[in-house]
């Protein structure tokens, strides 16, 4: 799975995210990031480079969609996909637990960008009622969803040696 | 050549991010500053336009889901408010039942307070049967003092005689039954006659003298006379009258007792009947 298959899975991601996501019944008020959970699990199993590719366009397209500056996703997603690779570095590999640990770390920090940059952006922010309502119970979704998402990446992308 | 392989990727990698980096941190900027917002603008509008038929076909679709959601409730609720309506008809019929009770027993009571002398027992009627007799059962017996011949009444009149007692339920016999017969008289003239039940469920006032004038809407009460029953319960009102046989005259007489929704009657409990005919043997 390339980058040209990655423009319109992200593209529908993120569309997905603004149209489907909110009719979605949920408790509290987070939901699951669609775009951060596919780059998260396809840059867990594609060349670091692909996974950069995957974050710099699912960031753009998800921030065209959304309020948040155009930027700040793609941001915070290259961070992630530093981290994979700083990872990937220590670990030899990127496996399941670890896509696990990263869905809730990398979650919290998308939330905390976007906050920030929310907040640069002049908006009056109430920081504790967000992160009871928002940047918490977003984070669980991601973490209940980032396992089958990566399982169902697993099958359709090799690991990164076979890429190469 | 491995290391400088490793160290040139290595290189490539750091340029290559810090280069997005680079160009995020600039997007940002750009876009706070407002700098990006035309091409954001343009990007943009594929983008929400079909967003827009997504979230269009999501609400449709969460509409379909809840109302299909609402289907289920609504027919839980449904059966609920049927159940309701049930629970509550049972109650309206059971007030009006009440407040039925309460317009006749109010009537009794006006009706008890001009009686003076009689006492009086209230009870329901149980069953009416329409052959070989017209009489009714009711809820009263020997249990609570009731004994044959005491009168039978109501705020609208006379209705009969106990004719038959058990422990707990009485027997009847109307006025309207053909076999009864009462000393009457009319209110104005003070007319004497009989009064019998007809087959057709009417009263005839018979064995009225042919001088009696009788006037239609005349009050027909008891006279008393033959002792079976006490004098001046009301029976009923002269509709016509006719001359009978050129001996004395016949009234139609109509009860005011509306006898097919008889509920509720009083026992006149403290009548003592008076057999007359052994005054007639001893005459004999």
């Amino acid at each position: 799975m390339g980058n040209y298959l990655g423009v319109p899975l992200l593209l529908l991601a993120a569309m997905l995210q603004v149209s489907i996501v909110p009719q979605l019944p949920r408790v509290l008020g987070g939901e699951p990031n669609l775009v951060f959970l596919l780059v998260l699990a396809y840059a867990a199993r594609a060349t670091i480079e692909e996974g950069a590719a995957w974050a710099f366009l699912g960031g753009i397209v998800h921030d065209l969609v959304t309020s948040v500056p155009t930027g700040s996703t793609t941001f915070g997603l290259l961070l992630l996909v530093i981290t994979i690779d700083r990872l990937r570095a220590q670990l030899f590999n990127v496996g399941f637990l670890t896509v696990i640990v990263l869905g809730v770390a990398g979650s919290l920090l998308l939330s905390i960008i976007g906050v920030a940059f929310t907040i640069l952006s002049g908006f009056n922010v109430r920081i504790f009622d967000l992160i009871t309502y928002q940047v918490l119970p977003s984070a669980a979704y991601n973490l209940v969803l980032i396992g089958p998402v990566y399982l169902l990446m697993r099958r359709f992308c090799p690991p990164p040696a076979l890429a190469a | 050549m491995t290391q400088l392989s490793r160290r040139g990727t290595r290189a490539n990698k750091a340029v290559y991010f810090t280069t997005l980096i680079i160009i995020s941190l600039s997007l940002i900027a750009g876009s706070q500053s407002g700098l990006l917002a035309p091409i954001e603008g343009v990007l943009a509008v594929p983008l929400n336009a079909v967003t827009g038929v997504l979230t269009t076909a999501a609400l449709r679709l969460s509409g379909q889901v809840a109302d299909l959601a609402e289907v289920s409730s609504l027919q839980e609720r449904n059966a609920q408010l049927e159940e309701a309506l049930v629970r509550l008809q049972s109650e309206v019929t059971e007030l009006r039942e009440l407040s039925s009770d309460y317009q006749r027993l109010a009537g009794l009571v006006d009706y008890t307070s001009t009686a003076r002398g009689q006492e009086f027992l209230a009870a329901d009627v149980i069953a009416a049967e329409q052959a070989p007799l017209r009489t009714i059962i009711v809820n009263r017996g020997t249990r609570d003092g009731i004994q044959v011949e005491m009168p039978v009444v109501t705020a609208q009149g006379l209705v009969g005689r106990v004719i038959e007692v058990q422990s707990n339920a009485s027997r009847v016999q109307l006025v309207t039954d053909p076999s009864s017969a009462i000393s009457a008289r009319l209110l104005t003239t003070r007319a004497e006659g009989t009064v019998m039940g007809q087959v057709s469920g009417n009263l005839e006032m018979t064995f009225i003298p042919l001088g009696a004038r009788i006037e239609p809407g005349d009050l027909v009460y008891t006279s008393g006379l033959g002792g079976n029953l006490p004098p001046d319960i009301l029976i009923g009102q002269v509709t016509s009258s006719r001359e009978g046989l050129d001996l004395y005259q016949v009234a139609q007489v109509r009860s005011l007792v509306d006898f097919p929704v008889l509920e509720i009657v009083l026992i006149v409990t403290n009548f003592q009947p008076v057999d007359v005919t052994a005054f007639g043997q001893v005459g004999n």
